[in-house]
């Protein structure tokens, strides 16, 4: 009958009903579809980064994580990457050569960050591949090619085809040697248009003099998002003492202190959100209090306990919570909808990646995130009642005859 | 581009080719080599000037100069009085910055190469690179170099591919004797970026030795570098310590 | 045995800076089966009568004791048990729960006491027909003329067999031919169920056919008429 009774007074106000499980429904809904944004994009931009700029596991020269001295090369790496690949079949293993150095066309030169990749299987895991706007991607087995930035191209004053020299330092030795534009790119990022040079690895290793074969890192990567456990351990194996092996965790701490950060930050959002909410439920459940004072002093000269006026009106929060929940998961998973299934193209205004020196696809699509989504439906419910506790107790301190004697 | 200082000091030989005919490939090479040999593997000491023109300020400078080979160079400002002090070692392809008011002496970084040199139109990357006209660039004689009469030629010197410059090619005039007297750089679709002019020849230890260069750079019509010799000696004992980082800061 | 004892009881209010005597030492007892008006003019304590018995309220000092316990002592829970389990109010106007039927405001007292889903119905069934208010169970108060809300208000206040029905001017906004109704039928739950009913009101048609009359005048009965 409490129940009854709960239920009928939310609908004998259905403009108020409305509204406080309204606030609930939207908080929610909101909550849910930006919690799904977020997951899905963090899903993309995690795997964009850990691919192209490290790996699920990556092997660097010993000291490498923590200098992040380019000096620093594993040599052989040819070797290592097919040692790795026997022992792990299911991965691909790529290598790069990450250089810092110059670019310099006649009119003009630029310090610039260059990247020695294996074309092919950089094609694969790289975004910059679609973001191509003039030439192509790189092509395996010719020398002397270098994609650059549209922004860099134009404070070079080059275009397809002209010639630019790239001078890189190793061990204090400087190397210089001439290449031709195969491609520029717009990224979206200022300062990757601006300092990101792509080369083939054999071209670029050929600069550097007194190591064979020489990578930054060997980027071992599967398919898909979840990673074996002892891949680590195997590649370890594989590679033997010397070089580090370290898992993305490892290797990008940068990249999974921001996905925390943020998430941190979306929490810090949400639980605002859900205050909103329950201010709204407050509201409403005060207002109804005030509105229905004699009612219940009524009640209460029925013989209804103190108690039993706090469950009403728990109850009453209660409803007010599962409906607006309900209805907000609702809403929430509709707006979610197109986000999964066609996503936000945000272009080229701010391809900004907490790492630096990755592309980021800018097609940012949604993910159901159910666990997450049944956790916020439950805790606005939890908030409704939460919300419900303080007129309820209120409800629970009238006295009778003063209730009685307001109209 | 070769080492500034030493750019300026050239031997000057007998002209291999006689006067009023067209030299031959070898005589080319042979005035090239002249150019880029001017004198490295001697010593120099050298009091100069260098005046900066750029849109945006005009500075003039005084520096002292040694040089010890192609390896070794040392210059150091003595003009201004607030930069007084302040200089630039350069030990084979690597270059140092010494700043004397806040003590400290810099590497100069690969990503900085690029900058300019003291606010000039030569860069720190112009100062280390060696390259040589006669074995890096392939030459033959400029279009129009006929019409200069029999004292100078204009040399075209086309970079061999394998040659990491970035220009298309460079008109190196220089008398018959081996002076040089203008280089102008050209990128490859052919539009002239810089021009370096040398002039003021004087005779230094029986060597003939332009005094005067300056550097234009042609997208900057209003922008130059002016570098002028007051006193110039070849030949000099120098030791090495002195082209040591001690030694850049005394 | 009286089943409503007050001695001496006083209730002051807080009005303002004011302090509002309403009951000044009252004494009376009511013995089961009464059928009892209490009148006086306003402010002459009616209500806070009414209420203290109801254990609405407390008195400020004196002893009301009602089925021989002793309500100023009472928890604020114990004051609602005992109306619950012992008092039926009639009030003169929104007597019922606005989002309940006839039948489910009859049944909302017993659910209170605990008691079966097939008992009350039964119970509610019985005494709305007993009020002549078959056939509209299912109806919410709004649905309802005044008098036949009243009607269920009576059936509530009874349908638990109460010790005492305090009833507060419960004709007061009918018109005569249902007051005349409703006192009717108070008048036949009285005789007939041996309902205790102890009213306060200034309607004379109720006063005509109470069997005592109390009068109260400045918080204290000045008469006490048994008839």
């Amino acid at each position: 009958m409490i129940f009854r009774m709960a239920l009928r007074n939310l609908i004998r106000r259905p403009m108020q009903s409305f509204l406080a499980s309204g606030a609930v429904a939207g908080c929610l809904a909101l909550i849910i579809w930006t919690c799904n944004f977020q997951d899905g994009a963090w899903v993309l931009l995690m795997d964009d980064t850990i691919r192209a700029s490290a790996g699920h596991v990556v092997v660097q020269a010993d000291g490498y994580q923590d200098a992040k001295d380019s000096n620093l090369l594993v040599a052989d790496s040819s070797a290592i990457a097919t040692k790795i690949r026997q022992q792990n079949p299911e991965t691909t293993v790529m290598r790069r050569l990450i250089l810092g150095g110059m670019i310099a066309s006649p009119e003009n030169s630029v310090a610039v960050g260059i990247s020695g990749v294996e074309a092919e299987a950089e094609k694969a895991v790289s975004q910059i591949p679609k973001m191509m706007v003039d030439g192509e991607w790189l092509e395996a087995g010719t020398s002397g090619q270098v994609l650059i930035g549209t922004t860099l191209a134009k404070r070079l004053q080059v275009g397809l085809g002209d010639k630019v020299v790239l001078t890189v330092s190793y061990r204090g030795e400087l190397q210089a040697l001439p290449f031709r534009v195969a491609g520029t790119f717009t990224i979206g990022n200022a300062s990757m248009d601006n300092f990101f040079v792509l080369a083939n690895l054999p071209t670029l290793q050929e600069m550097l003099p007194g190591i064979t074969d020489p990578a930054t890192m060997i980027s071992v990567q599967v398919e898909g998002y979840k990673v074996p456990a002892g891949l680590k351990a195997s590649v370890r194996e594989a590679v033997g003492d010397g070089p580090e092996v370290l898992r993305a965790e490892e290797a990008l701490p940068e990249l999974f202190k921001a996905e925390e950060l943020d998430k941190i930050g979306g929490y810090f959002m949400w639980i605002f959100i859900g205050i909103l909410a329950s201010i709204g439920i407050l509201n409403v459940l005060l207002m109804s209090l005030f509105q229905r004072t004699r009612e219940l002093g009524m009640l209460q000269a029925m013989g209804m306990r103190p108690s039993g006026l706090v469950q009403l009106l728990l109850t009453e929060g209660f409803l007010l919570g599962v409906f607006g929940a309900l209805l907000g998961f609702i809403a929430g998973l509709a707006a979610t909808y197109p986000m999964v299934e066609y996503g936000i193209d945000y272009g080229m205004i701010n391809n900004q990646a907490p790492v630096s020196g990755v592309a980021l696809n800018t097609l940012m699509k949604a993910v159901y995130s159910w666990d997450k989504m049944a956790i916020w439906t439950g805790f606005h419910v939890l908030l409704a009642v939460l919300a419900s506790l303080w007129p309820a107790l209120r409800a629970g301190r009238l006295e009778a005859v003063e209730s009685m004697r307001s109209q | 581009m070769y080492f500034i200082v030493s750019s300026l000091i050239i031997l000057s030989t007998p002209a291999p080719a006689a006067a009023g005919t067209v030299p031959t490939s070898d005589q080319l090479k042979a005035l090239l080599t002249q150019v880029d040999d001017n004198g490295r593997s001697n010593s120099s000491h050298v009091v100069m000037s260098m005046r900066v023109q750029t849109k945006r300020f005009s500075r003039k400078m005084k520096m002292e100069s040694w040089s010890k080979g192609k390896e070794h160079s040392l210059i150091r400002l003595m003009d201004p009085p607030k930069d007084r002090g302040v200089a630039t070692l350069k030990v084979g392809d690597k270059l140092w910055n010494y700043l004397p008011n806040t003590d400290r002496t810099m590497r100069v970084p690969s990503a900085m190469m690029s900058g300019a040199w003291m606010g000039s139109h030569v860069s720190n990357d112009d100062l280390v690179r060696e390259y040589r006209l006669s074995e890096d660039y392939t030459y033959a004689m400029a279009p129009g170099s006929a019409s200069l009469g029999s004292e100078r030629y204009t040399i075209r010197c086309t970079p061999k591919p394998e040659t990491p410059v970035v220009w298309g090619h460079i008109d190196v005039t220089v008398t018959a004797k081996g002076v040089p007297e203008k280089q102008e750089f050209y990128s490859e679709k052919g539009k002239k970026v810089r021009t370096m002019t040398y002039s003021d020849v004087k005779e230094v230890s029986g060597i003939q030795v332009p005094h005067k260069m300056v550097i234009q750079p042609h997208d900057k019509p209003n922008e130059l570098t002016e570098m002028v010799f007051h006193s110039l000696k070849l030949n000099i004992p120098i030791e090495d310590s002195r082209f040591s980082l001690q030694a850049l800061r005394d | 045995m009286a089943i409503v004892s007050i001695e001496k009881a006083t209730r002051h209010y807080q009005d303002g800076d004011q302090v509002v005597e309403a009951l000044r030492g009252l004494d009376l007892s009511i013995e089961p089966g009464e059928f009892t008006a209490i009148m006086g003019p306003s402010g002459s304590g009616k209500t806070t009568l009414l209420n203290l018995i109801g254990g609405m309220d407390t008195p400020t000092s004196g002893r009301v004791t009602v089925s021989g316990k002793e309500v100023s002592s009472m928890s604020k829970t114990e004051r609602s048990d005992l109306r619950r389990d012992h008092v039926g109010f009639i009030f003169q106007s929104y007597n019922l729960i606005p989002v309940l039927t006839a039948q489910e405001n009859t049944e909302f007292v017993l659910l209170l006491q605990g008691k079966s889903e097939a008992e009350r119905n039964q119970r509610a069934r019985e005494i709305l027909k007993a009020v002549g208010l078959e056939g509209m169970e299912g109806r919410r108060p709004a649905e309802l003329s005044g008098g036949q809300q009243q009607r269920v208000a009576v059936a509530r206040a009874i349908a638990t067999k109460p010790t005492i029905v305090l009833a507060d001017e419960p004709t007061a906004n009918l018109d005569s031919e249902t007051k005349a109704e409703l006192i009717g039928l108070m008048r036949r739950m009285n005789e007939e169920e041996g309902v205790t009913f102890l009213f306060s009101t200034h309607d004379h048609e109720i006063i005509d056919v109470a069997r005592r009359v109390v009068t109260l005048r400045d918080g204290q009965v000045s008469s006490d008429e048994h008839r």
